[in-house]
């Protein structure tokens, strides 16, 4: 694999790639590159939305019901109201309560999830397709849950491979730290971005990577648990870390008071942010209710106030202060997604996630760079890596104009491959058929028109949709300004030569 | 209000620590000296602290700081006087790639895409055993498995990646295999 990033070792008939520990190192980091890239970036690139998914539900479905707090009553009313109308049993029912992202109330059951207003009534289906079709892509590919997981794991760990052998392959690391070279030769510029990129962005690129591969390889480790000393049972596997399901009793009993959980809270624990409600074996007697309260300067997601069906307090589940295990368990999955900090910490992570894209793109295009500067060009992997960086998020748009117009119930993971397949098909067929400016302008005027339309259409709008709005015009003023700076350069440098030939 | 003041503090230490290894950078040299100091003393006021939480938020910062120094260099870069379009050497053929290269190719793919899988979950499951047996709580034992599969696979990749012989490659894979497998079988 490793020849594969230099062909020309292997023209040159070397039976496998010779040279350096530096140079094998850089052969080792091109190799990753190439055989994850392409889902490497579509990986990152919902990942990067992903930080603003609850903002991005927001602004998909505006209108819903909003509120900043919902009182314990209003809770309690909200899942019997939305457990009668839906008029079938369930094993679980959640209840996200208002939070900064997304200051609505859902509550989702097996059957199905809904909206309420600030008094628990039903306000509308829970309806945001697009949103979880970009989320699906970040967690599984679009995939099947398990092997989803287990393959966006696995790029997870190539992509802390990709940092140690990036660190390997650049000797000269500190000498060049600050070197950014973006209006020097295109190859050059690219080089210095990716480098550059690569060095500062270390950390950010290792944790994520590391937590992601651990969310995702983690399913591994639970299975293996399960079979040796669990007798198979996944769920007893995961008890030990994030809880077990409650005793299973499944005489009727009246929905549980979650209610009386919310008021206990209130009372004890005032300084802590209730961000999730959830009931198991919902309507038995066996049913437990569980508080997820987030616990402020930590990276625990929250920890888990246990109570019977009745609201009483019955203990925690140990992710704040239980052993260290359940706590760093807990620590992986802020980690990943940037939502430790608030909104500036969930903006850089969202230019970090940008800038990991533009990592990987110009990875691969410098290989590519490479290859035709030595005879070798390949039009057709140029014009298919092309598509993917470009096409990728304009049919992410089209998805979501689709939603607009044709309504949450289509299969959008299914349209979206199925197109970027015929687009990397053509583009491979016919290669000058839609070069990557042409696709990088065609992104440009895809993110304004989404900006501009949304705000036109969606109605009134609260301000973090306008803010999504507002990012997606200058996301395309930004796509399109070096081309633009460079037409006034060009410009400016033919100018006195119009002026002595007038 | 110690505790705070010693965390802003090493937030303020992590974000000023590139700003100094820029100035130091093509400057004075003690200027990258006090920037890795203060990126070292931001590590430990954060992370004793803040604990994990502070260590990230820092993180974050010093590589938020970074990247605002590198698009000041971006802009600051002079463009070429002249575009040129750099000559395109005449095209020629790559070499068709033979049956052995083909197999080679394909049988690293299969070291370190799923030999390396199957060998690092047999270190990460052996060591989270051996942690188990040897009185660990079972969620702090776990952890060591959850932790311990992902950075043995990327280790283990990026390493046999810099070997130029796939014996070394599947040598490495085996080593780590029995690493793993022997204390789970074993004990």
């Amino acid at each position: 694999m490793a020849d594969a990033v230099n062909p020309d070792v292997q023209a040159e008939a070397a039976p496998a790639p010779k040279g350096g520990f530096v140079a094998r190192a850089l052969n080792g980091h091109a190799a990753l590159g190439l055989l994850t890239g392409a889902l490497l970036y579509l990986v990152c690139l919902s990942g990067a939305l992903a930080v603003f998914q609850q903002e991005l539900q927001r602004w998909e479905e505006p209108g819903a019901a909003e509120m900043t707090s919902m009182s314990p009553a209003a809770i309690q009313r909200a899942i019997e109201g939305t457990l009668e109308r839906q008029g079938k049993a369930t094993d679980h029912a959640y209840v996200h309560m208002p939070t900064r992202g997304l200051p609505r109330t859902v509550v989702t059951t097996d059957n199905g999830a809904n909206y309420v207003d600030a008094r628990g009534d039903y306000d509308r289906p829970e309806a945001h397709a697009w949103t979880q079709f970009v989320l699906y892509l970040h967690y599984y590919l679009n995939l099947p849950a398990f092997w989803g997981i287990m393959v966006t794991g696995a790029l997870g760990a190539m992509l802390v491979a990709a940092v140690v052998s990036g660190v390997l392959a650049h000797p000269r690391i500190f000498r060049d730290a600050f070197r950014m070279r973006l209006r020097a030769q295109p190859q050059l510029a690219r080089a210095d971005l990716h480098n550059r990129f690569g060095v500062w962005l270390l950390p950010f690129i290792a944790a994520l990577g590391f937590t992601g591969a651990v969310i995702g390889l983690g399913q591994l480790v639970f299975y293996t648990a399960a079979q040796e000393r669990h007798d198979g049972n996944l769920e007893e596997a995961f008890a030990p870390i994030f809880g077990a399901h409650p005793a299973h009793n499944p005489a009727p009993a009246p929905i549980a008071r979650a209610d009386r959980a919310l008021e206990w809270m209130a009372q004890h624990h005032p300084d802590l942010f209730v961000s999730y409600v959830t009931i198991e074996e919902t309507g038995t007697a066996g049913q437990q209710i569980s508080v997820l309260a987030e616990h402020p300067r930590r990276l625990i997601y929250g920890e888990n106030y246990l109570f019977d069906g009745e609201g009483n307090f019955k203990k925690t589940l140990g992710l704040a202060d239980g052993a260290l295990g359940q706590q760093a368990a807990a620590s992986v999955y802020k980690l990943h997604f940037g939502t430790y900090g608030g909104i500036p910490v969930e903006l850089a992570y969202l230019v970090f996630g940008f800038a990991l894209c533009a990592i990987i793109s110009t990875g691969t295009t410098l290989w590519l760079m490479k290859r035709r500067a030595k005879g070798l060009a390949s039009p057709r992997l140029e014009a298919v890596w092309a598509v993917t960086i470009w096409g990728s998020p304009i049919l992410m748009l089209a998805a979501y104009w689709l939603r607009v117009t044709a309504g949450p119930q289509l299969p959008f993971a299914a349209l979206f491959w199925s197109a970027l397949a015929a687009a990397s098909l053509l583009a491979a067929v016919r290669p000058g058929l839609a070069p990557s400016p042409t696709l990088r302008r065609v992104l440009a005027a895809g993110l304004a028109l989404t900006g501009i339309g949304h705000a036109v259409f969606a109605g009134p709008l609260p301000f973090s949709s306008v803010l999504i709005d507002a990012a997606l015009v200058l996301g395309a003023l930004a796509l399109l300004g070096p081309e633009v700076l460079q037409l006034r350069r060009r410009e400016r440098a033919a100018e006195p030569q119009f002026a002595a030939q007038g | 209000m110690g505790s705070a003041f010693l965390l802003s503090t090493g937030f303020v230490l992590a974000a000023g620590g590139p700003l100094l290894l820029r100035i130091g950078w093509n400057g004075p040299r003690p200027a990258v000296a006090l920037g890795w100091a203060a990126l070292g003393f931001a590590l430990v006021l954060t992370l004793t602290t803040g604990g994990a939480w502070g260590l990230a938020v820092g993180a974050t910062l010093a590589s938020l700081v970074a990247l605002g120094l590198l698009a000041v260099e971006a802009l600051r870069s002079p463009a070429p006087a002249r575009a040129r379009t750099p000559r395109e050497p005449a095209p020629r053929r790559a070499a068709r790639p033979n049956l052995p290269d083909i197999a080679r190719r394909i049988g690293i793919f299969l070291i370190v895409g799923l030999a390396d899988l199957v060998a690092s979950l047999a270190f990460g499951w052996g060591a989270q055993r051996l942690a188990w047996l040897s009185g660990m709580a079972e969620a702090d034992a776990l952890i060591v498995g959850l932790f311990a599969l992902p950075l043995c696979w990327a280790l283990l990749a990026s390493w046999q990646l810099t070997r130029i012989r796939i014996t070394d490659m599947l040598l490495a894979t085996l080593a780590v295999a029995i690493a793993g497998g022997l204390p789970w079988l074993t004990l």
